[in-house]
């Protein structure tokens, strides 16, 4: 269980903490349901702590423990991949339940600013490329022990089995199913390490220098390393700019090429599709989940109402898919 | 059957949780707003679109009956391979829901159909 704390409270946890240097302006980033993140200094260093919520029960699902998640990205930076060092992982003495710290990273994350300001050119013009060699450096990372392994198969199985469960009926949706599985990759194949949550909106990126850091590692697992490139195109994540189909910011043509450049295997963009499907129907069917805890507590407000609405978002790009396809 | 929170649903959940003491955060208040907005145009696009969507599924299906039946039909034949997710036919009639939906639901919503 996860103590709820003030600023204050982080603050004389974190003094405890072999840091080195005073801890100074201590303030809450992000407030998610199931992660906090805290900005501080302590002495010279700007460092980040990230804590399992004190509503961490919000989201369904198991989560896995933080520890691991800083084990993925301590063996993600010694594998050469941009991501936030990780300087003390803590215990449960320490008082801040599930939590670690890391280096902060200076740059933007916002999805949106990155894909329109005019600021973000010069990152854009290479933020593809850049993105195609992180990933082939982490899908070469020896995985940590522990990781759960989630091929197309299972995670098909999941998504369809909360589908079926919701007992909606939307066409497409049912279409999206039988696409995904007519085209799924033989069982077997070898799995690698997988980001599980690569898009745009979990990166750090510097305007000029473009990728910074690799973020939120919470998703990661072993699996095939087609799904990051596919996450990373799904429409969902190109913040109103449809034809860049990298994140809103780049092209896939640049992204293949990162990817081979810095040494992974070649990935048929078949592959990418498949997983960019399945990137939209996890949405779609996370809609309705959104939709079913809306209809059980309607006076919670209509915020999870309006996301059930955006089902049709991942109609639109789910029957997008599906005609590009046709056309090949 | 929860395939969408309804009209009625949208309005029903914004009235049942807007506090009348001033508590709401303009955050909030926008997303009640954005509710009421999908709701008044569903009213206005919503049964035109379900009829278009009825039509099209009579012919898909070879057989009458409202939309919702329809739909429920159609699920069944894509389930059971019936119908192929890439028949031409079914993939014009989803471009079209898709962006008729769109159209009550976030019609800035940027796509590429």
């Amino acid at each position: 269980m996860t103590e709820r704390l003030s600023r204050d409270g982080i603050a004389a946890r974190l003094a405890a903490l072999p840091l080195g240097g005073a801890i100074e302006d201590v303030s809450l980033l992000t407030g998610g349901a199931s992660m906090e993140t805290w900005a501080f200094r302590a002495g010279d260093d700007a460092l980040i702590l990230r804590r399992r919520g004190a509503s961490a029960d919000d989201h369904p699902g198991r989560k896995p423990p933080l520890e691991r998640e800083a084990a993925v990205i301590a063996a993600a930076v010694a594998g050469g991949v941009p991501a936030p060092h990780v300087v003390h992982v803590c215990t449960p003495a320490e008082g801040l339940g599930e939590a670690y710290v890391m280096r902060r990273v200076a740059g933007e994350t916002l999805g949106r600013r990155i894909a329109h300001d005019a600021a973000f050119a010069p990152a854009r013009a290479r933020l593809a490329r850049q993105c195609g060699e992180a990933l082939a450096r982490i899908h070469a990372v020896p995985p940590p022990v522990g990781l759960e392994t989630l091929d197309a198969g299972t995670t098909l199985a999941n998504y369809e089995e909360s589908w079926r469960a919701s007992g909606a009926a939307r066409p497409t949706i049912d279409a999206a199913f039988r696409w995904l599985e007519r085209r799924l990759p033989p069982a077997g194949g070898e799995a690698r390490l997988v980001h599980g949550d690569f898009r745009n909106g979990n990166l750090m990126v510097d305007a000029d220098r473009g990728l910074a850091a690799v973020l939120d590692w919470e998703l990661a697992h072993l699996g095939d390393p087609a799904e990051d490139l596919g996450w990373i195109c799904t429409n969902s994540w190109r913040f109103g700019c449809p034809r860049r189909r990298v994140g809103g910011f780049g092209d896939l043509a640049d992204l293949l090429a990162g990817y081979e450049a810095a040494g992974g295997e070649p990935i048929d963009p078949v592959r990418v599709d498949f997983w960019q499907m399945m990137g939209s129907l996890k949405w779609g069917v996370m809609t309705t989940m959104m939709h079913a805890r809306f209809a059980a507590d309607p006076a919670a407000g209509p915020e999870r109402g309006v996301i059930g609405r955006r089902l049709s978002e991942a109609e639109a790009d789910i029957v997008a898919i599906i005609e590009r396809s046709v056309r090949c | 059957m929860l395939t969408h929170p309804t009209a009625q649903a949208l309005i029903d959940g914004v009235a049942r949780w807007l506090p009348v003491d001033g508590s709401a955060s303009p955050f909030t208040l926008r997303v009640a707003r954005n509710a009421l907005e999908i709701a008044a145009r569903d009213l206005a696009l919503g049964p035109g679109a379900d009829v278009r969507a009825a039509g099209r599924l009579a012919a898909l299906l070879h057989r009458e009956g409202d939309r919702e039946t329809l739909d429920r039909a159609l699920v069944d034949a894509l389930r059971a391979g019936r119908i192929a997710p890439d028949d031409p036919a079914l993939i014009a009639h989803l471009r079209a829901c898709a962006l008729d939906s769109l159209a009550i639901d976030q019609p800035r919503y940027a796509h590429e159909l």
